[in-house]
């Protein structure tokens, strides 16, 4: 009877213990997620490179993701979080942490930060993968995918991230450093700065700068040009969502020291107009690299689009684009020799 | 006389349908911005609950660490509170907090229910700051501000 007694009360304490664990826990861990379930097709056999790899005149499924998103609040300064990210690529799902970093509340208007880290340049690059929280089925590709060279997906390294609100104003600044390897790719040394200034989160503007030193250990002749070399980008940018209206409008300067093939610049433009629940919206974006080269790159696209905010966490997009390749391959293997036209649908979702 | 009495019918139709549309127009609540009743400070601004239900801001006026507390996805208040306070759509709102949590900034007011469970939390929880449909205040709370 002793033991039966003994037994129970174990068990009772247990299950007590574990509820009281599983309710810190539960108030101290937070999960969210999204998910993009994304269909492109061009009328081109020649695939796009970078976020639309794989896509032509077959169609794909290439850019659709999902993402979850940890958080754990260890004490009142102390917070962890990490995003596991798997995305279509090409023939596979390709799985990975996109980033996962300690934040320390150093003062009230000070944070360190350190672990791997979203690289914090480009307006939307720091939620990029995150379908919901803009207007296009994948940010500008001119400017965001990596033959531009402008930004990056995330980096390892620590940062110094300010910020000081007001009323109806929020400035930040955030001071990188770090690397990053991306295939057969290093960059080390990677430091930089970017500010942010908002007012009554209708008007966003942002200006970076970063430098880097890259290292390739590969042997082809543009792999052993780029080595050793610094590579520098410059972005200024706006968003701006005032009524019923949503704009953004960013630009990049990149260089690296005197390897020509990989100097360029980048811009685009959208503008959209929410009426109910859609918002149709048109952006024009352009891109050249190696101008003053025997191979230089240029391209340009238009994209007219449309959002259906259809319920409460999930929207629709649907596009069509107008891609330029007189001028170079840009976002193809090769250039196709015609102007392309890629439809798309994506369907978005948060949780 | 006829048309006296014509007349008189297309009033009190014109009446009728006037009165039935004032009276089926949804009465929109007041909302108040309630505390806990030890809380140091007498009044708040809107720009200041905007502030602080955003995340932009973590701390009373008066330096008090703030806890804000939020209504479920659904309820007609918060979405009143979201438009009239945050001066944001809801899926406007949706769009913010996706970019501070996926980027790791962020997160936004814990949801804990309706006007009742809120009013429970902010009078048992000092420095929290909630809000609930004003014709639910009573003494367990103080009420900062009411946005009509």
């Amino acid at each position: 009877m002793l033991k039966k007694i003994v037994f129970a009360t174990a068990i009772i304490t247990g299950l007590a213990l574990s509820q009281s664990a599983y309710a810190d826990w539960a108030d101290k861990v937070t999960i969210t997620g999204f998910a993009s379930s994304t269909y492109q097709k061009t009328d081109t056999g020649e695939p796009l490179y970078g976020e639309h790899a794989g896509v032509t005149k077959d169609g794909s499924w290439y850019g659709t993701r999902v993402g979850l998103n940890i958080n754990a609040q260890i004490n009142e300064k102390i917070i962890f979080a990490s995003q596991l990210f798997s995305s279509r690529e090409e023939d596979n799902y390709v799985s990975h942490l996109d980033w996962g970093f300690m934040a320390i509340q150093l003062t009230d208007e000070l944070t360190l930060r350190t672990g791997r880290i979203k690289y914090p340049v480009g307006i939307v690059n720091e939620y990029r993968s995150v379908g919901s929280t803009y207007l296009w089925i994948a940010p500008p590709q001119l400017f965001y995918n990596a033959e531009a060279s402008i930004t990056r997906e995330s980096y390892s390294g620590a940062s110094m991230y300010w910020e000081m609100p007001g009323d109806e104003w929020l400035l930040s600044a955030n001071l990188f450093y770090g690397d990053d390897a991306n295939e057969g790719m290093q960059t080390k040394k990677l430091s930089g700065l970017t500010v942010n200034g908002e007012w009554n989160d209708q008007i966003m503007v942002q200006a970076s700068w970063f430098t880097g030193k890259m290292h390739t250990s590969g042997t082809a002749p543009m792999e052993i040009a780029m080595n050793e070399r610094n590579h520098t980008v410059i972005t200024l940018g706006t968003r701006i969502n005032i009524a019923n209206f949503i704009a953004y409008l960013e630009w990049a300067d990149v260089d690296m020291d005197d390897f020509l093939m990989g100097k360029g610049e980048a811009l685009y433009a959208t503008l959209g107009y929410q009426i109910g629940d859609f918002t149709p919206h048109v952006t024009y974006q352009t891109f050249e690299k190696g101008l003053d080269t025997m191979s230089p790159n240029e391209q340009n696209m238009t994209t007219m689009g449309v959002r259906y905010d259809w319920m409460p966490n999930l929207d629709v997009k649907f596009e069509v684009s107008s891609i330029e390749t007189d001028k170079g391959a840009g976002l193809f293997e090769k250039a196709p020799g015609k102007t392309v036209t890629m439809y798309g649908v994506a369907f978005d979702v948060l949780f | 006389m006829t048309n006296n009495i014509k007349r008189s019918r297309l009033v009190i139709v014109a009446s009728i349908l006037c009165a039935g549309f004032i009276f089926n127009q949804q009465v929109l609540a007041d909302i108040a911005i309630i505390a806990h009743p030890s809380i140091g400070i007498e009044s708040i601004t809107a720009k200041e609950v905007k502030s602080i239900f955003m995340a932009k801001k973590k701390k009373f006026p008066n330096g008090d660490t703030v806890i804000p507390v939020d209504q479920d996805a659904g309820k007609e208040i918060k979405s009143e509170f979201n438009k009239k306070v945050l001066g944001k759509k809801d899926s406007q709102l949706r769009s913010y907090w996706g970019r501070m949590i996926f980027a790791g900034k962020k997160k936004p007011p814990k949801a804990i229910g309706g006007d009742n469970e809120v009013k429970a939390y902010v009078a048992s929880n000092p420095g929290s700051l909630g809000y609930i449909d004003s014709s639910k205040v009573d003494d367990s709370v103080k009420v900062l501000l009411t946005v009509k």
